[in-house]
This record gives C-alpha cells, structure tokens and sequence, in this order.
C-alpha cells in the first residue's frame, strides 16, 4: 500500500479525489473542525485547505488498509468514487459528535430521538428529509421561511447547547414547536421537516462548532457554547447612499400628477379640499385618485426593501427616505 | 434560512427587470435609462454584470429542458406546461414584464385559437392559499406551483412549445382551487394562510398585474 501511494497513479487518484471532497465540503457546508481548523484559517490560503484534506486522506486509507487496498491497488474500475464517498462518509461521522459540529450532531440526535417517541409519527418528506408530526394523518406543508421561524417565541429559560440535547427537552421542544406551527395553519395537525426545527433552535442556542483547542490563546479551555445575541450589523445600522438612491427612483417612478398630489399631502400637509384648489381640480375626490395610485405604489416600492419595509422599519432610514424623496419630488417639478 | 422578503425581491426582478439579451440591445437604450431610474435593484454596476453573466444564462438554457416530444405536443394540450413566448416581453411605465410560465387548462370551444391557462411560479415559498405546489415528478420538469386564483384566457399562438405535462388529476384540482381555495386534495402541500404584512400579498399584486398584461385581449 505504501509503494502504491508514491506512485503517479495513486497522485492522481488522490489529486482528483482531494478536489472532488474540497468541492462537496464546500457546497454540503462540511464542519472544517474535521481537519481540526477553523474556517477563517483557510480563508487566505485555498494550498492550505488543499494539503489538509489530502493529508487526512492519506490518514484514511492507511487506517482502513484491508478494506481500501483490494480497491486500490488492483485498479477496480470506478475506485477513485468509492475512495470519494467513503471519506466523505468518514468526515461526517467525525464530525456528527456535540463538540465536533455541534448542529450536525444535534440534527441526528433529534432525528434518532424523534424516531424511537411513541408520541410523534416521523416520515421522509421533501428531499428525503426527516419530517415529523403528530399524527400519522397529517397535512403537508411547505418549508418554512426565515420570517416563519421568527415568529415562534423560545419557551426554555436555559439556552444551553447542553441542556437543550436531552432527550427529555428535545421531545418536549419539538411538542411545543410543532403546535406553533400547528397554529400558524388554523389549528390542522401538520407534518414540519426536521431542519426547520433544528434552524429554530439554532436561533436561540448556538449550535456553531467552539473554536478548536489550539486556536484558543491559552489553549487550555474550549469556549463554551452560548448563543451570541449581538444585533446583526444590518439591524442597527443602515446604508444612506443606498435610501437616497431609492427615494431618486421612487421620485421618478410617480407621474406629475401623482408628484404634484404627493408634495402637497405629505410634504405641506394639506387636506385634499386644499389640494384640489390649489391644482384646479373641481372637488376634492379630484386629487384623491392620483394620491391612492401614489400610496400604493410607495407601499409595493418599499414591501421588500431593507431598513424601509413595515416588517423591519428602521426610523431613521425611513425619515431620511421620507425628506430626500420629498425633496427629489420638488427638484423634478422645478426643472 | 430563506425569507419570504428576499423570495419578493427575486420575484421583482425575475418579473418586472429587463433580462440581458434586451438590457443589452441598443435599441431598448431609452427604455432601459427609464428603467434604471425607476428600479431600486438595477444600477449601471448591476447592469454590467449581467452583461457578463449573459454567455453563462445562455449555456444554462442550453442545458434547460428540452420540449417535449412531437407526439406529446400533438397530443391532448390540456395539462401542459408552456411559457408565453419570450417576444411577447414588453415595456411599460419603466418596467419590462417578462413572460410567464403557465399551465394548460382548458382548449376554449368557441375560439380555437384560445386556451384558459393558470399562470405559474418556481419559488415555491411565495405560495399562499389556493395555489397547488406540484412537485418536479408531478411537473416533468422542476418542482413549480399554480396560482389557481390567477387563470385567464392566452392566445395559442403566443405560446412557446410545452416543457411539461401534468395529470387530469392536477388540472382538476387547480379549478376546484379556483373555485374554493380551501378544497386541497390530500395529497397537497398546504401552503400558510396569509397574515398583515406578508410579502405574499405584493407577490399577488404582482401577479396579477403579470396576468393582465399576457392575457388575451
């Protein structure tokens, strides 16, 4: 086994297979801690990443010499894809411990405990992933989005990754997660995956892998594992090029009547009696057409843009959209 | 996690933003100036992107499913999945509507050039109640869903070749769905009832006016 894993063709097969399992790891979202590293280690350096991987590769084949040699070394056809799997299969199974990948690790404990409860009914739903219920006649949903899974509130004091892996807490989380859910659809008994369990925990408990051992400064103690409630950047901060270019084309986006009703509402203040005769309509249900039109068409502009939208309204960007496109408005009728 | 606010997002730009091959021609040079006035997703940066992911959008639809075969397109025409041709995108007030997928309800009697079609959607988490999910084996090509609220009359020459085929089964219950909005076969995935300040309800909006401009006149 040795003489063959100097020879150019085990250098191309561990070239190829080293390449294939970087991919994969990369796209699956692999746990790094595998090779023992963090993943800003690799951020500079793709040669590192390269030669870490194919060094456990190495390591592979040589702790499973009877069963990769028969392979290998007699050039079974297709065996570069048996060695693929099998180490990609290693590199989970490495990883699926609390302190190795702590969400993987949880995933499948669930999923084991979930499997043996004789009060959930679990099934294969979209994708071939685990879903659960708590009938067997249930109705299927779709995933669940971000804002979905927002909406369900955390009922545990403790938010310890420690706590919330017992088997006891698990079932009782899952219970409460699955009614809310139950809830969100009038009260129908419904089938949720797996995953989007799992991404509700990981809101509220950090199922993010410690930093490694020797990575640590004093390289004595693993930091423990507790959910980082520090406000995303985006929450408190907003980007003002950005709004001032959003109030600039929503500015154009009006016609000029739709502009000229819009400055005197919201910018003068005016009630619709005034708006209507100061633009020469007959009465005032004149200005309040092209004023409706306007209001939708701010509302449909703002439904999803960050920092402006009624779900994540950040005051001051808004009042800064506000005077900019107040402002835009009266520099476009001017010209 | 993905969220329902950036799946409005895509739906805006996939819907409403001029694709590259017209963002590209000089001749919608004017049309495309309006645009990027008006667009908060588009800029001139963005624009040269696209520019450059041009060659990769035409290897993907290269590989994109081919049409079904002769026979299945000559055979029973209700049930299919087809796009409305990629010509027929237009501007209007800045926007440019591209065309969307719909789905074959009904051949209309009294005008052979005339189908009644359901109009269509791939991301499945701007579904809401009354639209049917079908799932890639339902479709024959990618797991998609049927605004069953959202059915009008297209004309059968502005249609491109079928890309996909449903069961009567599906077609039957996208028009109890019209009918009902409730009425799900067991075998649905129910998608959530709407709630305030749901994305969906714009994405409605947005389709709606996608169907009106496509419809037959």
């Amino acid at each position: 086994m040795e003489k063959w894993l100097e020879s150019p063709d085990a250098r191309n097969v561990l070239s190829w297979v080293t390449r294939s399992v970087m991919k994969y790891a990369s796209s699956k979202n692999l746990s790094l801690t595998f090779l023992r590293q963090d993943i800003s280690w690799y951020d500079a350096n793709d040669e590192d990443f390269r030669e870490d991987v194919r060094s456990e590769l190495v390591l592979f084949i040589l702790e499973n010499r009877p069963k990769i040699q028969n392979i290998l070394v007699l050039g079974k056809r297709n065996s570069h894809y048996y060695l693929r799997r099998a180490f990609i299969n290693h590199w989970i199974e490495k990883t699926r411990r609390p302190l190795m990948d702590p969400r993987r690790y949880l995933h499948k404990h669930a999923a084991d405990v979930l499997r043996a409860s004789e009060n959930f009914h679990t099934f294969v739903g979209r994708g071939r992933s685990l879903g659960f219920s708590a009938v067997a006649e249930h109705i299927s949903i779709p995933p669940l989005s971000a804002e979905d899974i927002r909406e369900i509130s955390f009922p545990e004091q403790s938010l310890e990754y420690e706590y919330i892996n017992k088997k006891k807490v698990l079932l009782q989380l899952a219970a409460y997660f699955l009614n809310q859910v139950s809830k969100m659809w009038g009260d129908k008994p419904v089938g949720v995956d797996l995953r989007d369990f799992i991404s509700w925990l990981g809101l509220h408990v950090s199922v993010q892998a410690p930093v490694p051992l020797r990575l640590v400064s004093d390289g004595k103690e693993l930091l423990p594992l507790l959910p980082d409630h520090r406000p995303a950047a985006d929450g408190i901060c907003f980007d003002p090029v950005l709004v001032k270019k959003w109030a600039w084309n929503f500015a154009n986006r009006l016609s000029e009547k739709e502009r000229a009703v819009f400055l005197l509402r919201h910018g003068h203040n005016l009630s619709l009696k005034d708006i209507a005769g100061k633009l020469g309509y007959k009465g005032s249900s004149g200005p309040k057409y092209p004023l409706d039109c306007a209001e939708r068409k701010l509302k449909f502009f703002l439904c999803d843009l960050p920092w402006l939208s009624p779900d994540d309204l950040n005051k001051e960007a808004f009042s800064l959209f506000r005077d900019m496109l107040l402002l835009n408005i009266k520099n476009i009728k001017n010209k | 996690m993905y969220s329902r606010k950036l799946a409005l997002s895509q739906a805006k730009k996939y819907r409403t933003c001029p694709p590259p091959h017209i963002a590209d021609n000089p001749a919608h040079k004017e049309y495309l100036r309006q645009h990027l006035e008006i667009c908060p997703y588009c800029s001139t940066r963005v624009m040269e992107s696209n520019r450059s992911w041009g060659h990769l959008a035409k290897q993907i639809q290269d590989f994109s499913p081919s049409p079904l075969s002769h026979e299945k397109q000559n055979g029973r025409q209700t049930g299919q999945i087809r796009h409305i041709r990629d010509d027929l995108g237009r501007w209007r007030e800045g926007y440019f509507y591209n065309p969307p997928l719909i789905l074959v309800l009904e051949e209309i009697m009294e005008d052979s050039d005339a189908f009644l079609v359901a109009q269509m959607y791939h991301d499945i988490y701007l579904a809401g109640p009354g639209d049917l999910i079908l799932s890639g084996e339902q479709t024959e090509t990618d797991e998609l869903f049927v605004e069953c609220w959202n059915i009008y009359v297209a004309e059968a020459t502005s249609l491109e070749s079928p890309t996909g085929q449903v069961t009567p089964e599906i077609t039957g219950a996208v028009r109890q769905l019209g009918q009902n909005p409730r009425a799900y076969p067991d075998w649905a995935i129910q998608p959530k009832p709407l709630a305030d300040y749901d994305a969906r309800i714009y994405f409605r909006e947005l389709e709606t006016e996608i169907g009106l401009i496509f419809r037959k006149r």
